[in-house]
Order: C-alpha cells, then structure tokens, then sequence
C-alpha cells in the first residue's frame, strides 16, 4: 500500500513540476502580445486564444500537485481536535461522499466533452484555427491525477487506521 | 427523485456545510454536493452542465489569466527581499513615534497591497518580519497580531487584486470600473486601521512603545532617507507599470498582470539572489496558489450550475426580496449574509455562490451594481478574519512565535472587524466614496 | 397542464437586446402551444456561459438554446454564412432564402449533424459599423488601424484592406474603445449598439457596415425533445419562429432608426465609405469567400445555395427597379469556382 501512494506522489511530483514553468511560457506570450501590438503595430492573431488555453491546463494540471501538497483550501480546525482515528475515518468518508461522485462526473462525462470535440476537430474561430480537443482533453488528464492522489490519502488513511487498530 | 428547489437549497448547504466541517477540500465538496444534487433534482441528464460551467467559466476565460499573472507578480516580488528591507527603513523612520511599528505595519501593508494582493503571502511576510519586533518591543500582543491581519488583508482589496478580477469576471462591472472603485475605500481603511493604532497608542501608550533611542541613534539621518529611496522606490515602480498601464489604458487588466510579472522579475534580478532554482521554485509556488484559488472556482462553478437549473437561486432570491424593509432591508440581508459566508467560506466560494443570486436582485432593485460590488468585496475583508475560518487568523499562526495562541487572534481580531463594519456604513452613507473615483477616471461604467 | 417542460436559455444576457428576439418567440410559444408546452426561459449567462449552450443543446442538458449560429463556426465554417455574410446578403435576402430558395433546408442540414432542430426566427438587417475615437472615412483609412471585429471571413476582408483584426469579446468593446485599446469597433446594430453605451465613448462612426450585411438568430432544439412533440406543437413552434422572423426584422430596423438619431445627437460623426470604396470591399470579399469556401465542403455548399440565389433572384429584382428589394449586386463570388468545390 505505501508502496502505491509514494509512487503516486513521485508521479504527481514530476508533473507538477513539469507544468509549473508554463506559467512562464503564458507571461511571455501576453507580453509578446503588448509588444506586437505597439512595437510592430500589428496584434498577434493567436495570443489571445493560446494564453487562455494555457491558463486553463496549467491551473487544471497543477491541482494533483497542489493536493499532493495540501495547497488546496479546507477547514481543517475541526478535524484536527478529533483523534488520528477519527480524522482517517473522516478523511475516508470525505473522499466517498463527496470526492467519488465529483471525479466520477469529471471523468466520464469530461471524456465526452473531449471526444466531441476530438471527433469533429473542433477549432477556434478566428484568424487562426487552433485545434481545441487538447484543452477539453486536460479535464480528463487533471481528473485522472487528481483521482491517483486520492488515491494515496485514502490508502494513508487505511494505514493509519490499521496502525491505529493493531496498536 | 426530483427534489423540489426549498428542498434542493436545504440539501445542497446542508452537505455544504458538513463536507466542509469534515475537513474536506473546498473544491471537490462543492463539485461533490453538484453531482449528488443534480440526481436529487433535475436527474442525470442536466450533469452536462457542470462540465459547460467548469469549462467555460474557468478554462476559457480570459480575464482570469490575470490572476496567475498575479501571483507569479506577488512571489518575485517577495523573493526579492525588497519587502523586509522596505519594512526596516520605515520602521527607523517612525521610530520615534508611539506604535510606530505598527504603524509601519499598515503603511508597507497597503504598498504591498497595491503592488500585489496575495493575502496568504503578505500576512506571512509580515508575520515573519514584523511580529516578533513588536512583541520584543513590549507591544500588545493582540495590537500587533491584528494591525497584521487586518493589513495584510487590504492587498484583496486595493487593486490590483485577483478577488476584484474574479468579481468583474461574474459581474456586469469591468475591471478597470472595479479597480478605481475599489481604491478609495481600500485606502480609507488603511487610513482607519493607522488612526485607531495611533488613538489606541495614545491612550494606552504601553501599548506600542516607541523604538528605543539607541537603535535609532546607529543609522544616521542621511543613511536613513537612502535606505528609504532604496526600497520604496521599487514597490512604487511595480505601482506605477501595473496600475498606470491599466487606467491608462495601454492595457487590459491581464496584459497589466503581465507587465507586473516583468517588473518584479526585474526587481528579483536586481534585489534578489538570481538564481534558476529560486525561479523554479517561485513558479512551483504559483502554481500551487493558482490551483487553489481556480480549483474552488471549478467546484463552486459547478454547484452554482446545478443550484440555478434547479430553482434554487429563485428560492433564495425570493426569500431576500420578502425581507422587510424593502431595498434597504435587502441590501442589509444580503451583506449580512456575505458577513456571515465569510465566517465559513474564502472568497472564491463567496463570490460564485453569492454573486448569480444576488446580482440579479441588485439590479431589480435599480441599486448601483458598482456600489454594490465594492461593498461586497470591502465586506469580504472579514471572510479572512472572522473565526472560526479565517484565513489571515492560520496563515499568521503558521509564522506566530510561541506564545501567539490561536484564540489570542480570535480577540486580536474584534476591533478591526468593528472598523470595516464602520467602513461600510460610510460607505453606505457616503456611495461617493465607492463611485466617485470610477466616475472621474472613467467618465462612466 | 403541460405535459412538456423546457428549459432554455441564450447566447445573449440579459442586458443585451438581441435577447428580445428570443423572448419574443419564448412569449408566442408559451401563448400558442402551453397546454401541451412550457418553456422555461433563463437569460444567458445564467445557467452557463453563452460559449458553452451549444453542447449543453447537443447533449440535452437543456432542450434548447438561442442563438447566433456565427458563434459555432469552429465546429464547422458553414455556421458562419448561416449567420451573416460580409457584403452579400442584406436582411431580405436571407427572408427569401431561408423561406424560399432552401436556406431553411441547410440550417436543418448543418445543425441535425449535432443532434439539433434549428428554427430560423431572428433576422435584423445591416449592422453599423465600425464606432470609434479615430475617423475612418474611406477603406484608406484602414491602414495600421486596430479594430474589433469578428469572424475568420470578416478578418481575412480586413487584413487586406491594411487594417488589423482584434478578437475582443463583446463586452469588452465599449472598454477597449474609451482606453483606445482599439481604433475602432463592431459589434452591432444601431438599436444595440447605442444601448450598449457606444455614443458615450465614440466620436467617429463608419458606416455601412460591410464586415455583417445582416444576420440570422434562431434557436437550438435538442433533437430527442423536438420528437417528443406532437406534430402539431413542432407545428407550432414552427409557425411561432416564422412570426418571430418578420417581427424581428421590423423590431430591429425601428430601433436602429431611433437609435441613429440618438448617436446624432449625441454628437457622434457619420462618415459613409464611397461607392469605389465599397466595390474594392467587394471584390476582396468576393475572393475571401472563394477561399473559406473552398477550405470545407459544407461551407462550400451553403456559399453556393446563397450565390445560386442571388444569380436567381437578380433578374425580376432587376426588372422591378426600383421597386426591387435585395442589394443591386453584379459583382459576385464566381459560382462556378465554388462548385469545384463542393
Ligand atoms: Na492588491
Ligand atoms: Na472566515
């Protein structure tokens, strides 16, 4: 089991690191953007569509990472006055109630939004047709890596339930 | 199982309020409690909204890209250390002044809060840096945890600020008209928390002692004023690039983001220890905050989705318009209710789930959507200080020496609350003080 | 009671006009089939953003939606004659079109590829123009400048005329013009325009408005909840649409008149582009059709419906001059070239 979760985390922990400089990346387009505008008098005809699609993968993308690092917000200030007993058993009925339902939904039906999409090559419409599948394809992705570290705090939390128990 | 909309509003708060009590992330409890209401209600076949709502409200959004933008801006700024030695030139200046600490507190508070605006990091920042002078100096203990809570709040506040960002994103009201609607009333509480600490101080001068002479006496006048120069210039440069690029309008609120990224990448390179790692590891950091902020949006997108289609906005929006009093009763219900949110909920939440309910209201009742939103966002200054979940209350524990125990914050706290409720009854009295900035800078909006 | 329930909502918020075309048909339907349907009709922006009913109509995570079919041109460039033209059709041509010379056959065509019934009911005539701080008075103007516009096809007329193409959304227009983020900008037509704000912050507006000769609204219908109707409701609606049409188009050329005069008073100058002017417009146009046709069979198919028209149409609307409706056009997109390409 711990074997599991720590492989997990060595996953999302590459990832994440991969897609943190993207972050840099959309800086550089949006001021590339500003200087095409002023300096050649010509805006960029793609800037506008590929910064949003970048915003929306990098954010998508890091929210495995950021839950592997407990960046995501919650109230824990109950929680932490119960015993470790209890707070495994609410962190594993957290994610059964409410985590199961909202990555099941993300999954199945982001994968339809993506295979619309896919399937008819959907595009942007401006000047330039930049293919939009791959940005309806993150949600998918972002749920399967989120889903895998859940899957690491639960397999923690059963852990520390046994621990718990054969103490 | 076709849940009426009074049943569907109980339902969805309800599990609100427990996944949210259990502990679980924000996000995936409002997603969660989306799904599980969306069965209860409409049925299965509505489920596709949530991914239209996720996709089209947060992905593909391009006011939003400000908001990383920003937080990149914030974390260079803080890597290049130019926040701590900011903080030591004004407290030599005001040394000899009673709570001049804290009022050194407030004053690179709101520098930093016009540069940038990440609470998390501004209360920590000057957690670290402030609060242990002011308690080695003899000062209040709740005096000096609470002129930093409350400060470090302001940055959501005076733009640029990514709450006000997400604001314009969910209102009719643009960016720009948000931004200089918001800078009177962010300074006007900066102003109150310097005069309270400086009456206070008066009145109890054991309080906030001044700086002992000797430590004033080791940096000679001349040195003082070049520290000064030194360090608030570069605050005053990223000032300048973002807000002066956006009111005059060189540049859309995201393209202004940008610029700020390139400034304080350039004071990091200037102040800072310039190396790749450092980089790295602020752009790690950004991204863990932009994913947090966003994420509570994809969730509180998808609640919101689920709630509309299912009747519950028309419920809540009904229950409010029958509050007696009519306009004034309503506006007071409604920031109330933002009060009381605020005590449970960051402002992301708040935002999403007040906003689709409440606006519409606003506009029946012909009240200004500017004033309003402003309001709404001054209100929000306390959804980081209230407890029992208030943000700036943990982030400040996290960096308190020992000895700062959580309910001495929790008191620390009343007297700032107070202020901003003060605030806002200025405001409501005085709608100039909100109105007034947009109307000059911008004619109209 | 109703036996069915919509819900439907529109690309348009509230606060714009173009969604009284859709409340008017939502009004006449309720009227004229409740007993056996109601719909329940939600602004847009209210249960998703406008960019997402599309796939939420597809899906049936709502029966129907209002629409512009322009804004779906990324899912196939057919949607984008289905919406407007850039200097060919004006207002009545796409009446005769889609009522008479099969228009309402290829929107039932494009959309039942979707899963969708599509119901015609919107049509406003000509858009402004181009509103702005900076004069533009003839297509020299156009050098260097920045302007707000959208459609691939429109840019394309645009980028040879000298000018730049900037993709803003439609809220942001009224901002991007006072900061001078742009020179100018579309958006669209007078009645909506002046309600948006627009004489508050141009001085200068270029008339006609080439980029979009007219344009077509209508609405999305979930296909599974069209067959649920009986025949005589899907009747209904149709009907419902058709009255919505003409009514649409009278509505907007009234308020366009009113709200001309406004933007007169309000100070604000009218230049008009000159006749070579507009015949250089035309020709570039007529090559970019061409070329976007060429690019995808549907789109090819539905520029030939149209151009087949207006060759058809041209010799009784030239023998009743001037009593004639439609444009006089003699300069079209080569029909020939197009079929190559279907
Ligand atoms: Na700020
Ligand atoms: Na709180």
């Amino acid at each position: 089991m711990n074997a599991i979760a720590k492989a997990i985390d060595a996953i999302n922990e590459a990832f994440g690191r991969i897609i943190a400089p993207l972050i840099a990346i959309i800086t550089l387009i949006v001021l590339y953007d500003i200087a095409s505008r002023f300096l050649f008098g010509r805006p960029s005809d793609w800037a506008f569509d590929v910064t949003k699609m970048l915003f929306g993968a990098h954010f998508m993308l890091m929210a495995a990472y950021g839950l592997r690092h407990h960046a995501h917000v919650e109230v824990d200030v109950l929680k932490r006055l119960l015993s470790r007993r209890k707070q495994a058993v609410l962190e594993v009925l957290g994610y059964l109630i409410f985590f199961v339902p909202f990555i099941w939904m993300l999954i199945t039906l982001g994968w339809s939004f993506f295979e619309r999409a896919w399937s008819r090559g959907e595009t942007t419409y401006g000047m330039v047709s930049i293919p939009v599948y791959p940005i309806k394809g993150v949600i998918v992705v972002a749920a399967i890596l989120i889903l895998l570290q859940a899957i690491a705090i639960v397999l923690r939390a059963i852990m520390q339930l046994r621990e718990e128990t054969s103490a | 199982m076709n849940l009426s909309p009074e049943m569907l509003t109980l339902v969805m708060f309800g599990g609100l309020m427990v996944g949210l009590f259990m502990g679980h992330p924000l996000a995936f409890v409002l997603g969660g409690v989306a799904v599980i209401g969306a069965f209860l209600g409409l049925g299965e076949r509505i489920l596709g909204t949530l991914i239209n709502n996720i996709f089209g409200n947060a992905m593909d959004n391009y006011v939003l890209v400000a908001i990383p933008l920003f937080i990149l801006m914030a974390r260079f700024l803080n890597d290049s250390g130019v926040t701590e030695k900011m903080f030591d030139a004004m407290r030599l200046l005001l040394a000899n002044l009673r709570g001049g600490l804290a009022l050194t507190v407030v004053i690179v508070s709101v520098l930093l809060a016009a540069t940038t605006g990440i609470v998390g990091a501004s209360i920590a920042v000057m957690g670290m840096i402030a609060l242990v002078p002011m308690l080695k100096y003899g000062y209040n203990k709740e005096l000096s945890a609470g002129v930093i809570m409350a400060s470090g709040c302001l940055g959501i506040l005076i733009p640029p600020s990514i709450m006000l960002i997400l604001m314009a994103s969910y209102s009719p009201v643009s960016v720009g008209a948000l931004f200089a609607g918001a800078l009177i009333p962010g300074l006007l509480l900066g102003v109150m928390y310097a005069l309270y600490v400086l009456i206070i101080c008066y009145l109890k001068p054991h309080y906030g002692p001044k700086v002992p002479a000797e430590e004033r006496a080791e940096v000679s006048t001349k040195q003082l004023l070049i520290m000064l120069a030194k360090y608030v210039v570069p605050p005053m440069s990223l000032i300048l690039g973002v807000l002066g690029a956006l009111f005059t309008g060189i540049a859309t609120a995201t393209e202004a983001s940008a610029i700020g990224v390139f400034i304080a990448f350039i004071l990091f390179l200037i102040f800072g220890d310039r190396k790749i790692s450092t980089c790295f590891w602020t752009m790690i950091e950004a991204g863990k905050t932009t994913t947090m902020v966003m994420l509570v949006l994809v969730g509180a997108t998808a609640f919101t989705g689920v709630f509309s289609r299912g009747g519950g906005m028309t419920v809540i929006s009904e229950l409010v318009l029958a509050m007696p009093g009519g306009t004034v009763g309503a506006l007071i219900l409604m920031l109330f209710l933002v009060f009381v949110l605020g005590m449970f909920l960051d402002w992301t939440g708040i935002v999403l789930l007040s906003f689709p309910i409440m606006l519409p209201i606003v506009e029946t009742m012909g009240v200004d959507m500017l004033w309003f939103v402003v309001m709404v966002a001054v209100i929000l200054q306390t959804s980081f200080l209230t407890p029992p979940f208030g943000y700036a209350l943990f982030y400040l524990k996290g960096v308190a020496p020992p000895g700062v125990e959580i309910v001495d914050l929790y008191k620390a706290v009343v007297p700032f609350v107070a202020l901003i409720v003060l605030a806002c009854t200025l405001m409501a009295f005085f709608p100039w003080l909100i109105t007034g900035l947009p109307r000059m800078m911008l004619g109209g909006y | 009671q109703a036996q069915e329930e919509w819900t439907m909502t529109s690309t348009w918020p509230e606060n714009l006009d173009l969604i009284k075309i859709d409340q008017h048909w939502v009004e006449l339907v309720n009227k004229l089939a409740g007993e056996e349907l109601q719909i329940n009709f939600r602004a847009g922006g209210t249960l998703m953003p406008g960019t997402e009913v599309f796939d939420a109509t597809e899906t049936g995570s709502i029966e129907a939606a209002g629409d512009w079919p322009g804004y779906w041109a990324g899912l196939n460039p057919a949607f984008s004659p289905l919406a407007t033209t850039t200097s060919l059709f004006n207002g009545v041509d796409y009446l005769n079109w889609i009522q008479q010379w099969g228009g309402r056959e290829l929107y039932e065509e494009i959309y039942g590829q979707f899963n969708m019934v599509y119901l015609p009911y919107g049509i406003t005539n000509n858009e402004s123009g181009f509103m702005g701080r900076t004069p533009i008075e003839s297509i020299a103007d156009l050098e260097g400048k920045r302007l707000r516009l959208s459609g691939r096809d429109q840019g394309r007329v645009l980028e040879e005329l000298g000018g730049s193409q900037v993709t803003l959304a439609g809220g942001e227009v009224y901002q991007a013009i006072e900061r001078g983020v742009i020179d100018a900008g579309e958006f669209s037509t007078p009645g909506v325009d002046f309600n948006a704000g627009f004489a508050e912050v141009a001085d200068y507006w270029a008339t006609p408005g080439w980029h979009q000769s007219a344009s077509v609204f209508g609405v999305m219908i979930n296909k599974d909840a069209w067959d649920a109707l009986s025949e005589e409701t899907q009747e209904t609606l149709r009907i419902a649409a058709d009255a919505t049409m003409a009514w649409s188009l009278a509505w907007s050329e009234r308020q366009s008149t009113e709200a001309t005069q406004k933007f007169i008073d309000a100070g604000v100058t009218i230049n008009q582009f000159s006749e070579e002017d507009l015949a250089r417009i035309q020709e570039v146009t007529n090559d970019v059709i061409l070329r976007g046709a060429c690019e995808d069979p549907d789109h090819a198919k539905v520029y030939q419906s149209m151009i087949a028209y207006l060759e058809h149409y041209a010799t009784w609307r030239d023998v009743s001059a001037p009593y004639n409706m439609s444009r006089v056009m003699d300069n079209l997109p080569s029909l020939e070239e197009i079929e190559v390409c279907l």
